[in-house]
């Protein structure tokens, strides 16, 4: 009897991993087309929020994309454990797929913060969209708009200098006098646990993520082909 | 998603009511209060060609917000009707039918031949809605009803009705000293489903003698069994698994 007793808790306690539940954030960036006859590639990075974007992100990580002739989406599922961490993605946007073409001396850069992408159990969904390669003519276009991603500075990158160059919504970080156009992705912008409008999923009594309310749904706002 | 049929639809009249953006002679609001002014009428052609190319690119989403925007600045027509287009194509028959609906109400001087087909889409959208209806709840109750996470204004009309569009849909009503109660369920396109609400007291806790203190030990052990016959088809499958082949796993820096 005692063994049998010794045998069931080891069992239950084999089982305690199993709870050990992850959190799936299904980050989707509709990239823009190849300026026409060149290649280009995006390479897609996701690092916990204490990753600064003032330096190189070393280590394994960075999913590659090559642009194509149209738009297509870059889909990433992002795991955590940890459902309080705060994301940084940064998609960098290179001539060779490693990044490592002179070309790619300049960097040319979108970043965002998510905040709060993570919820144990549950899968979450978020959607940006970038209008087109952050980049321009060094001779030609200085001074001139790179769209959301700012203006057309001397070396070819498109950067800011205040928050006004860049687009609505967007702040421009600056790291040693150069600007980046940062898009900031709030909680509520992540969708998931409710179905219906598009725009905000936190409830607009306390401001609470419905992930938090209401586990039971989940909107699908998936746009990657599935395997 | 099938929305082949309305994209076309949006894009047609995009086409042939386009020019009516920056043009005011055709089809312009007749709310009194709407006097855009130049700049507020370009934004809302750069909204109006922002949202037309979301819709190319079957961002709806997207496009529904920028035709939204271009409405409220410009009150053309056909920001509104491409709006309800694209209401429609993301399966938003509620908002799609009210969209149409005031589109009639508010712009009494579209063509003929729009208005039938506003009139057409309008009852398209109409048969599409679903409704959920809770009855048995007496008239002298004042239940706090909330509808996949949004609380509801105070119903007094019974039954109460509530409008939806088809998916997976929750519902808790509550009223004091009482156990809530709890729906969830899926609806279909026009589906109608009525639900019978009853309110069970809380319990009490006085006399006779708690049921669980004889079933607890027998469901305890019945919890065990299934737990483990479960828990092991469990620990393979508790992962939410991702959708995409390109996994990252975010740790702590």
């Amino acid at each position: 009897m005692r063994r049998a007793r010794v045998a069931l808790a080891a069992l239950l306690l084999a089982l305690v991993p199993g709870c050990a539940q992850n959190a799936i954030f299904e980050l989707q960036i509709e990239l823009p087309p190849a300026p026409s006859g060149e290649e280009w590639y995006a390479v897609v990075d996701a690092r916990d929020s204490s990753w600064p974007f003032d330096t190189p992100w070393l280590g394994p990580g960075g999913e590659t994309f090559e642009l194509g002739p149209s738009r297509q989406w870059a889909c990433l599922s992002v795991q955590s454990f940890d459902q309080t961490l705060d994301l940084h993605v940064r998609v960098q946007f290179c001539r060779s797929p490693d990044c490592l073409a002179l070309e790619d001396g300049v960097l040319r850069e979108r970043w965002y913060t998510i905040e709060h992408p993570f919820y144990i159990g549950r899968r979450t969904y978020h959607r940006a969209s970038i209008d087109a390669v952050p980049a321009c003519d060094a001779e030609m276009d200085v001074g001139t708009s790179c769209g959301d991603a700012g203006l057309c500075r001397s070396e070819g990158r498109c950067g800011c200098t205040t928050s006004a160059d860049c687009g609505e919504g967007l702040r421009c970080e600056r790291v040693d006098g150069e600007g980046t156009c940062l898009h900031a992705i709030g909680r509520c912008s992540i969708e998931g646990c409710i179905d219906g409008r598009t725009s905000n999923f936190c409830s607009g009594e306390d401001g609470t993520h419905y992930c938090e309310i209401n586990p039971t749904f989940e909107r699908d706002g998936y746009q990657c082909e599935m395997d | 998603m099938s929305v082949a049929l309305p994209r076309l639809a949006a894009l047609s009249l995009l086409f042939s009511l386009g020019a009516s953006i920056g043009a005011p002679t055709l089809a312009r609001a007749q709310v009194a209060s709407c006097d855009p002014t130049e700049e507020e009428l370009q934004e809302a052609q750069a909204l109006f060609i922002a949202g037309s190319a979301a819709v190319d690119s079957g961002r709806w989403a997207d496009a529904i917000d920028s035709f939204e925007r271009s409405y409220a600045l410009s009150c053309r027509v056909a920001a509104l009707y491409n709006l309800a287009m694209a209401l429609r194509a993301l399966g938003r028959h509620r908002e799609a039918r009210d969209t149409f609906d005031r589109i009639v109400r508010d712009h009494d001087d579209i063509p003929d031949d729009l208005r039938d087909t506003i009139d057409e889409f309008r009852r398209e959208e109409a048969g599409r809605v679903a409704v959920l209806e809770l009855v048995g709840i007496d008239g002298s109750l004042r239940p706090e009803v909330s509808f996949d996470g949004r609380r509801l204004a105070d119903v007094a009309e019974r039954p109460i009705v509530i409008e939806t569009d088809a998916g997976s849909h929750s519902l808790v009503a509550r009223i004091p000293e009482h156990q809530p109660f709890l729906w969830d369920g899926e609806l279909s396109d026009g589906q109608r489903e009525s639900i019978a609400v009853a309110f069970e007291p809380l319990p009490t806790g006085e006399g006779g003698i708690d049921p669980f203190v004889i079933l607890g030990p027998i469901l305890a052990a019945v919890a065990v069994g299934v737990a483990i016959g479960v828990g092991v088809y469990l620990h393979e499958d508790a992962q939410i698994d991702p959708l995409s082949d390109r996994l990252v796993t975010v740790e702590r820096n």
